[in-house]
């Protein structure tokens, strides 16, 4: 039989089954049509914003409903993605814009898109 | 996290599809009339230089004043109509005075005219019943460009809109001399002035409700500008319909509350932001005659007048525009796509309670309106995660705690655990470090535990039982197991998430670890084994299969440990993340089982307080009588021995129906249904534990000196600080109980 290591280590463990599972294709909802979906939107976080602890207790509570429903059988998909974040970005922007002595005005439209 | 979100179609609410969704949002709502540009009272930013939504205004009490100021009446030679007003330097703006029509005192003054202090200006009294007699002096100044009830007032009376606060809070060019000041600056210059004069009557101390940016704290600046709307009244209707009816369900149902709350106060929504980054609003002025074409793409010629010049409209949307269409934008729309129809709608909507006005109406309105269906069936909010002090955790405050870093030093599974432990949907909850280390060392229990079992199976090949070579001990832990799966999945889908990972952290670490495996021990050594290989093979087939279902129901709340363990007991299966869910099962359902073992529970623990009372070495076995009345009772004594025999550290068990021929000195405990007698000579060593109490008995003397002695020293007392000498007499109080004890077993023993 195969052994478990002496010591529970989850660094050990974590970023080798994460793998293994994105590498499977687990994640993706099942490719058998005839199981009935089952459809989690994640509320997309700011692009500029930093993981913080409400996102965390966001994720656990999202991903253990989806992984309960996919043992039971249905065809899950949990939908990631990221917010623009309008007012966010642009203050945090101009603020490093000033920083470097540049003024938001002074780049023009097109400029500070870029 | 161990997130099992499909990362390929990681979207992005500015990329081309959701770009391509908020254009044809707008368009389509544009034409059907319900997004219109108008003049509007908007909240303004004066910091960050952009109109702001309702939803982002948060309001705070705030000390302030009433400054009562006093109009003078045209004409009439020291008349004056007197209004109190929170913020005068808004008195340039005034274009109005208005009474309650009902209100007696000023029906005269209606329709006169009154000199705006300083300034050349005079402006009417009009009658408007919005006013509250009751409040203030009855007599309200009207700004329609600064303040949202007086630009209704306004509308009503066509009074004409004069700003006089710019963009960055400075006082424009119709405030006269106050002119380039700020507005606070200004509102003291014009109140020294106004006293000057004689006009400001008196300042009353006032609270009241000011409203802030949620971002940054400014007081916002109610102005008039050219905004563009979207128009509520009707598309709110569905939205609300469908939480009253059922088709949208909001947990915790209080939310329901605070939902109508906005529903029915609904104000037309503020879209356009003065900012550059973001999805621009897809109106275009003819250069020309400067109509308003709204298009996907920008017009090649005017519709009005053959022009073919034109300019966009700088602003953009507000950027829940574009999050409120995410239930469907993400899966295709506006084109039909195969996954439209499959995943739209969605299921359920996990989010923090903070952003129901932002984001979860406006994703259900925005579903009713343009999917005609709802996005979810259901929403589940969930509360803060505060400090150990109860406090939100801020980056002023510095009091956050990075998830990351939790991680880094205990794994996510722990930090899972953490999270969803006694988490209730809708409450906020508290981060302790202490729950984290908690929740590792039940990952360490489960590991430990799960390494033990697979070293007692080693290479053997385990087969199932028959149902007849299944021992009490099995039948009632597959029983437990079985419950276990029922309780949870009715848990589970009553989105009880909390009340679920407690009942499996509990079999898991109480009845399996502490009990079972402690149980099966002795049937799975290696010379249990050889004596009885059927018993041993139902011990090790139950520690197998009842780890792997429990393996399974733990896997959602911690998928890591869970898959690692499982692959490594089940090395033909691939993963137990696509492994199904346990189900209940008639056939491992076990009541008399389960009778059995809590009846060997019981008793085991009461033996276990007994020795520990007498200090009894766990090598010392004793004979055991338990006496129970009921014949099924002493069926279920007899049939659980097996399983409490070693754990009661009994040498062997005589099960009475009565208490006749029991040694006189026999420790007595009652227990459920039963009275359990231990002879005290087979506890303890009579000569060694008298020697041991005397001992004890001599410690306790001396102590008990020591601390009278303290406590009758006039010094002590009157020097120690008043905690010392409290300690003290606990102490005191303590060593006569204890020697109280002591006395009392050594009378029992000589």
């Amino acid at each position: 039989m195969k052994e478990l290591a002496k010591t529970y280590d989850p660094k050990g463990i974590e970023d080798r089954l994460y793998e293994k599972w994105e590498e499977k294709g687990y994640f993706k909802p099942d490719p058998d049509k005839s199981k009935k979906p089952f459809t989690i939107v994640m509320p997309p976080p700011n692009i500029t914003g930093q993981l913080h602890m409400g996102h965390a207790l966001d994720n656990t509570l999202q991903d253990i409903l989806i992984r309960y429903k996919r043992m039971k059988g249905y065809r899950t998909l949990w939908q990631p993605g990221t917010d623009h974040a309008a007012i966010s970005t642009e203050v945090k922007v101009i603020e490093s814009l000033k920083e470097k002595g540049i003024e938001k005005d002074s780049l023009g439209r097109e400029g500070f898109l870029e | 996290m161990g997130s099992s979100a499909d990362w390929s179609r990681e979207r992005f609410t500015m990329d081309k599809g959701c770009s391509e969704a908020v254009l044809s949002v707008f368009c389509k709502l544009y034409e059907d009339k319900k997004i219109y540009k108008g003049s509007r009272i908007i909240n303004w930013c004066p910091v960050c230089r952009t109109s702001i939504s309702d939803a982002e205004v948060e309001y705070e009490e705030q000390d302030g004043f009433f400054w009562h100021i006093n109009y003078p009446v045209v004409g009439e030679e020291g008349r004056f109509v007197e209004i109190a007003t929170t913020r005068p330097e808004t008195l340039f703006g005034d274009t109005a005075v208005a009474v309650n029509p009902e209100d007696d005192r000023y029906k005269d003054i209606v329709g006169k005219t009154l000199k705006l202090p300083c300034t050349d200006r005079e402006i009417p009294v009009i009658a408007d019943s919005y006013v509250d007699p009751e409040f203030g002096t009855g007599c309200v100044k009207i700004t329609p460009a600064h303040d949202p009830n007086d630009f209704e007032v306004g509308k009503r009376h066509h009074l004409e809109e004069v700003v006089v606060i710019n963009d960055d809070a400075t006082m424009n060019e119709n405030a006269g001399k106050y002119a380039g000041m700020d507005r606070y600056e200004c509102r003291e210059a014009l109140l020294s002035d106004l006293k000057a004069q004689g006009l400001l009557v008196k300042t009353v101390p006032h609270t009241h409700n000011v409203g802030t940016h949620d971002r940054c704290g400014t007081t916002v600046e109610p102005m008039v500008k050219a905004q563009w709307f979207v128009k509520m009244d009707e598309l709110i209707k569905p939205a609300a319909e469908g939480v009253k009816n059922g088709e949208v369900t909001l947990l915790p149902k209080r939310m329901e509350k605070t939902y109508f709350n906005w529903t029915d106060n609904i104000r037309d929504w503020c879209i356009s932001r003065q900012l550059w980054w973001g999805h621009r609003i897809p109106a275009y002025y003819c250069d020309d005659c400067g109509e308003i074409v709204v298009a996907k793409e920008a017009p090649t010629v005017c519709p009005k007048c053959g022009g073919i010049h034109f300019t966009q409209d700088p602003d953009t949307l507000d950027t829940w525009f574009s999050s409120a269409l995410w239930p469907f934008s993400t899966m295709g729309w506006p084109k039909d796509t195969e996954d439209l129809k499959t995943f739209y709608p969605n299921d359920v909507l996990v989010t923090g309670y903070d952003i129901i006005f932002f984001w979860v109406i406006r994703m259900i309105f925005s579903g009713y309106e343009h999917m005609g269906r709802a996005p979810f069936h259901t929403v589940l909010f969930h509360g803060l995660v505060r400090d150990d002090q109860g406090r939100k955790m801020s980056k002023s405050l510095g009091n956050g705690i990075d998830p990351l870093e939790v991680i880094d030093k205990y794994g996510a599974d722990a930090l899972r655990l953490t999270l969803v432990t006694g988490n209730a949907p809708g409450n906020d909850m508290r981060f302790y470090w202490e729950k984290v280390e908690a929740s590792r060392n039940f990952a360490n229990k489960v590991w430990n535990a799960s390494r033990f079992i697979m070293m007692n199976l080693g290479d053997e090949t385990v087969t199932e039982p028959d149902a007849k070579d299944l021992r009490p001990a099995d039948k009632w832990i597959l029983s437990l197991v079985n419950a276990l799966t029922r309780e949870m999945t009715v848990n589970m889908e009553k989105f009880e998430l909390g009340v679920a990972v407690q009942k499996v952290y509990d079999f898991i670490w109480e009845e399996f670890c502490d009990w079972y495996i402690e149980i099966a021990k002795t049937r799975t050594s290696a010379d249990a084994k050889e004596k009885d290989p059927s018993s041993a093979n139902a011990a090790l087939w139950t520690l197998k299969t009842v780890l792997t279902q429990a393996l399974k129901l733990l896997h959602p709340f911690m998928p890591f440990i869970t898959e690692e363990i499982y692959c490594t007991l089940n090395p033909e299966e691939p993963s137990i993340m696509i492994a199904s869910f346990p189900e209940y099962r008639d056939d491992w359902n076990f009541p008399a089982e389960e009778r059995t073992l809590s009846y060997a529970k019981e008793l085991v623990k009461a033996v276990r307080v007994l020795r520990n009372e007498r200090n009894v070495p766990p090598q010392k076995r004793s004979h055991m009588i338990v006496v129970a009345e009921k014949e099924e009772v002493r069926t279920a004594f007899e049939e659980g021995k097996e399983a409490y025999l070693r754990l009661a550290f009994a040498s062997d068990v005589e099960i009475k129906a009565e208490a006749a021929g029991i040694p006189e000195d026999a420790v007595s405990v009652v227990i459920r249904d039963a009275v359990l007698y231990i002879p005290m000579k087979e506890l303890v060593d009579e000569k060694k534990e008298i020697e041991r109490l005397q001992k004890e008995k001599e410690r306790l003397t001396k102590e008990l000196a020591r601390s009278n002695g303290m406590l009758k020293n006039e010094k002590f007392l009157s020097k120690a600080p008043a905690e010392k000498i409290a300690e003290e007499k606990a102490k005191l109080s303590q060593y006569e109980e204890m020697m109280a004890k002591v006395e009392e077993q050594l009378n029992k023993l000589s």
